[in-house]
């Protein structure tokens, strides 16, 4: 198969986001992966045995299930002989399983992927300090009552304070900074104001909550039921009250007391999960299918970790130039929102000739985005970011945004933390 | 003026920045000493609701006095007038009526420092290149613009001996904990953290017990006491006046260099007539010029590879690897320093 040969996104579900309410939420990250998954190959033209292997991104699975992929294809009913796997690239793992995807198909290994991403971010577990570790271990190791009794004069209430896993996950082990502060470092290379962040924040609630009321997600989710029968049918992060005046009153959480970036102008922490089924010509020939829209490119991008944000900006660039296109030429474009600071200061970034000519090796600015086609039902801000789950989700949307306005071209971009980019440019056929 | 500008914002604060022209660091000489004062006047006449004092340089703050100014001064009436003033601008600074702050970012050091002291506040940017200090110890003369006052005041006398003494230098953490700064924040903050402080106005720091007894008289002597007995069994007195110049001025004169009458060894101009002072004044201004050439090529080491990893091969690469550069040393002995 040649490396040019189109590759489809058929169709895709992914589940309600769930907000994280600093509790273990109802469902765990495979239950979601499953339930979506179900639903989706429900109303495929072929059975789930059918498909060739099942790609699943999931930056935090838990530790009964950390080859989620697999997990999830069995409970999906995808047969024995259906390989899963998992994939992590952290805040993009979910572009990456599509990316996995379309790599085998136009290696010639597979026709018919089922590729997503999940992740329970309200699962995350509490951890064992390494104090409270080497404790236990001592403890185990003791094998007459005096020590013991000399174990036990040592410990220290404090062991048991646990290190939260999340947290960890969150900061960078490079540049030691928590993903807020690389955000508030974009807001200060960029001079993007509090009120600005928040401002963009409350557009985001709005837009998700619009969207939900005319009924834009509805073919893509797929309501959920817990063991006690309740239904989690819609994203619950919007809130109508997340208005700029109210968002103005919140405190900074990074760079705590002095800094801009708070929790209500940040991604928020939530549980999704989501699919997408990617077929090459063949498979939709073969199964009938109807296409939502085709990969054309991907891209993937590094830099400093410290300005991670900006990500997007250096993974979509290559991709634009490739194609002759410019940012006009986007019909609807998604940044994943991870911090409203750092969308911000990608469109700034773009805008920039400094930026453009010196970081991106351009002649001069890029040109801006259309605020009418960037991320037009809202984002992360507003529907939680399941790490995992985000870059299918945008993917995923992004088409069904250009089905629905009967644009063409179209732009899923999302930062990662560690200080890469990912881009995926798809097209209606 | 052409060092100093003032920018006045809606919310009522005066950033007072300075850039001074000319010069690659920014140093008190007599000229900047004098636009410091049209700049407060002009503050005076319309006083904002509260003033910034930052440099206008990427590389520090402010380095301290001008080193040629002084270096330059030979008789007792010049190096009088040095002192005073610096020593009124920043007694005038300390007095005026609105709260000030100082945002040190970079180096902070001897006059650089006096005149943050000077400031009801300061914020420190944590950044490695963040240093402060009054090493005017280290060129056999004494901090005469109110560091010797005002920092035993603000952190207790042990600590503030301890750098007045040493001419040792603190990074910005340090600052924060030891009391000198009133906060410590990145870069991507400072601006926001001023504006913070300075619409909060919290309460000036103050010196609580035990550490604020260390600066009543009794006390004072007793610690400098000690203090000159340390010092002694580094230098003798005839070898090296200046830290016990530093001391008597503490005690005797609450650290104002202009009250010891010129017949005090530990008065300014007695400093200046020894020749301790011009030789380390001398050897200053070699490092100086040492530095300078190495600035002058345009190369920026990416990897430094030590070949020979002995004790000074072996400690190499820590300090390589903090000035932002790859490092890595090779030897034929695993050592304790030097674990790849």
């Amino acid at each position: 198969m040649a490396m040019n040969e189109p590759v489809y996104i058929v169709d895709g579900k992914r589940t309600p986001f769930l907000k994280s309410r600093n509790r273990p939420g109802p469902f765990a990250a495979s239950d979601l992966a499953t339930d979506a998954g179900r639903a989706l190959l429900l109303r495929q033209g072929f059975d789930p045995t059918q498909l060739d292997e099942v790609i699943l991104g999931c930056a935090a699975p838990s530790p009964d299930e950390v080859n989620i992929g697999r997990v999830a294809a069995l409970r999906m009913g995808c047969g024995l002989k259906v390989p899963g796997w998992t994939v992590m690239r952290n805040c993009a793992s979910g572009m990456q399983s599509i990316d996995s995807a379309v790599n085998n198909i136009r290696a010639g290994r597979s026709n018919l992927v089922l590729a997503g991403g999940v992740d329970a971010l309200s699962r995350a577990p509490l951890l064992f300090s390494d104090t409270m570790v080497m404790w236990l271990s001592k403890w185990y190791a003791a094998k007459t009552t005096g020590q013991r009794a000399a174990l036990l004069a040592q410990f220290r209430p404090g062991y048991f304070a646990p290190v939260i896993a999340l947290m960890k996950g969150l900061t960078d082990p490079i540049c030691g900074l928590l993903m807020g502060q690389t955000a508030e470092n974009l807001a200060y290379r960029f001079g993007i104001t509090r009120q600005e962040m928040d401002a963009y924040s409350a557009g985001s609630h709005a837009r998700v909550i619009a969207a939900q009321k005319a009924g834009h997600f509805a073919d893509e989710v797929v309501a959920l039921y817990d063991k006690a029968g309740k239904v989690y049918a819609e994203d619950d992060g919007a809130r109508t009250d997340s208005t700029a005046e109210n968002l103005a009153k919140l405190r900074p959480f990074f760079d705590k007391k002095y800094g801009n970036v708070t929790a209500g102008n940040s991604s928020q922490i939530t549980d999704g999960g989501a699919w997408v089924v990617v077929a090459s010509a063949r498979a939709v020939d073969e199964h009938r299918l109807t296409p939502l829209g085709r990969i054309v490119d991907s891209q993937w991008a590094g830099l400093d970790p410290a300005q991670m944000g900006l990500g997007p900006v250096h993974a979509a660039t290559p991709i634009l130039q490739r194609h002759g296109l410019k940012l006009d030429d986007l019909d609807a474009v998604e940044i994943n929102e991870a911090f409203a600071a750092q969308v911000l200061a990608c469109e700034r970034a773009w805008a920039s000739d400094d930026y453009c000519r010196d970081e991106l090796g351009l002649p001069g600015a890029l040109g801006a985005i259309d605020p009418a086609r960037l991320n037009v039902d809202g984002g992360a801000i507003a529907l939680g970011h399941p790490v995992g789950a985000s870059g299918t989700r945008i993917v995923l949307h992004v088409l069904n945004v250009l089905r629905r306005t009967g644009g063409k071209r179209g732009l899923a971009a999302i930062c990662i933390g560690g200080g890469l980019g990912g881009a995926m440019l798809v097209e209606r056929v | 003026m052409q060092h100093w500008t003032i920018e006045r914002n809606a919310d009522g604060i005066a950033w007072l920045t300075l850039d001074r022209v000319g010069a690659t660091a920014n140093t008190l000489s007599g000229e900047v000493l004098a636009e410091l004062n049209e700049a407060l006047d002009l503050l005076d006449r319309d006083a904002p609701k509260a003033l910034v004092i930052r440099s206008g340089k990427a590389n520090g703050f402010i380095a301290g006095a001008d080193v040629d100014e002084f270096a330059g001064v030979t008789d007792e009436a010049g190096a009088l007038a040095i002192v005073k003033r610096g020593w009124d601008t920043f007694e005038r600074l300390a007095h005026v009526r609105y709260p000030t702050l100082a945002l040190v970012r970079g180096f902070c050091l001897g006059g650089g420092l006096e005149l943050a002291l000077a400031c009801r506040y300061r914020v420190v940017v944590d950044e490695p290149g963040t240093r402060l200090g009054l090493p005017e110890v280290m060129l056999g003369i004494v901090p005469g613009w109110g560091g010797i006052r005002r920092l035993p005041r603000l952190i207790g006398a042990p600590a503030a001996l301890d750098l007045l003494l040493t001419g040792r230098t603190i990074d910005a953490r340090r600052a924060k904990k030891l009391g000198v700064a009133d906060e410590c924040v990145p870069p991507r903050v400072m601006e926001n953290t001023a504006r913070g402080v300075l619409r909060a106005l919290p309460a000036p720091r103050r010196l609580k017990l035990p550490l604020s007894l260390t600066l009543n008289p009794l006390a004072r002597r007793y610690i400098a006491a000690k203090a000159r007995k340390q010092v002694a069994q580094r230098a003798r007195r005839e070898h090296y006046p200046a830290p016990y110049a530093i001391l008597d001025l503490w005690v005797r004169y609450d650290g104002n260099a202009l009250d010891a009458p010129a017949s005090d060894p530990a008065s300014v101009p007695s400093l200046l007539k020894t020749p301790t002072a011009s030789n380390l004044i001398r050897v200053f201004r070699l490092q100086e010029r040492l530095k300078s050439m190495g600035k002058e090529g345009d190369f920026k080491a990416a990897h430094v590879h030590v070949v020979g990893a002995g004790t000074m091969g072996a400690t190499s690469p820590p300090g390589v690897r903090c000035a932002g550069c790859g490092s890595r040393c090779r030897t034929r002995v695993q050592s304790a320093w030097c674990p790849r």
